[in-house]
């Protein structure tokens, strides 16, 4: 399928397939604080997240970044790239809980050959509570 | 936290710090992807990424967050990231990461090395619901590569709960 046919079928309203993590694990929190280097104690010590006033160790912000932000460059696939993300953290995730990443089409646009999408993000818990919301642009 | 003002130190906007250095590797690419449970081959099967534009593997999009040090509070030394967090006088007791934006300029590749400057893009004072006020602190992270290429913008907004 060339970018061509594929940019040109999608409109302003459209939603992305969801992607669904999980359920996290503490295991994974602490595989992701190896990988990205952050051993903040609120990641991987039940006491101290709890005297921080947490119900216990939470992922990293971050960990759920990655996962919208994979849902985003993998739907592009190889036409498309990310050029922009941003994202605000709402509800702490925690072990046990998934998170399913989803987006809409904003805007679509075509300037001196660029083609951009402009997408609304977000990702929520098996509750539906927001765990991050955000936008993000991906160019053709 | 509700009910105290902020001691975060408006006049601290500005300031920015000394680069830091930071190399690609292969194989911490693949601990990330895997850690963010990415299944896109791009960043972990050397012969599917040299046939795309690419030419070869290159990291996930949040990699970046590597590059600036992690935001691990507690650490001693402070890491960078911590450390220009503690000059704005943010309370790091109280603190969360609450934004996080993304810009990217070009691919990373294993064997890149990257450099990195942060400076502290704003510092503002904001109501909570009972009156009291809040710091936000927002970081400017700018990183480029061996060749000198721009390879990615960020911003890390830190907000004290």
């Amino acid at each position: 399928m060339s970018s061509q046919v594929s940019f040109d079928r999608l409109k302003v309203g459209d939603n992305l397939p969801p992607l669904t993590k999980g359920p996290l694990t503490k295991e994974w929190i602490k595989k992701y604080a190896d990988a990205s280097g952050d051993h903040n104690p609120i990641h991987m010590d039940d006491k101290y997240a709890t005297a921080f006033g947490l119900p216990g160790v939470i992922a990293h912000g971050m960990l759920d970044m990655g996962f919208v932000a994979q849902h985003l460059a993998n739907w592009a696939g190889l036409d498309g790239s990310l050029k922009r993300i941003k994202v605000r953290f709402g509800a702490i995730v925690k072990p046990g809980d998934t998170v399913t990443c989803k987006a809409k089409i904003k805007d679509k646009k075509t300037e001196s050959g660029k083609k951009t999408l402009l997408l609304e993000l977000w990702a929520e818990n098996q509750k539906g509570e927001q765990v991050i919301t955000g936008e993000a642009e991906i160019v053709f | 936290m509700p009910g105290k003002d902020t001691k975060v130190d408006l006049s601290a906007k500005g300031k920015e710090y000394p680069p830091i250095k930071f190399k690609v590797e292969k194989s911490h690419i693949a601990a990330f992807a895997q850690a963010v449970d990415d299944p896109n081959k791009l960043y972990v099967d050397e012969k599917y990424a040299t046939k795309t534009k690419y030419k070869g593997i290159i990291a996930p999009p949040t990699y970046p967050v590597c590059f600036g040090g992690p935001l691990e509070v507690g650490k001693q030394p402070p890491t960078p990231l911590v450390k220009v967090a503690l000059d704005t006088k943010i309370n790091v007791g109280i603190m969360v990461h609450g934004e996080q934006e993304f810009e990217y300029f070009n691919p990373v590749h294993p064997g890149d090395e990257i450099t990195t400057v942060s400076k502290i893009a704003n510092v503002e004072h904001k109501p909570r619901k009972d009156g009291s006020l809040r710091g936000i602190v927002t970081i400017e992270v700018a990183s480029k590569n061996q060749k000198g290429e721009k390879v990615i913008v960020s911003h890390v907004v830190l907000i004290e709960r």
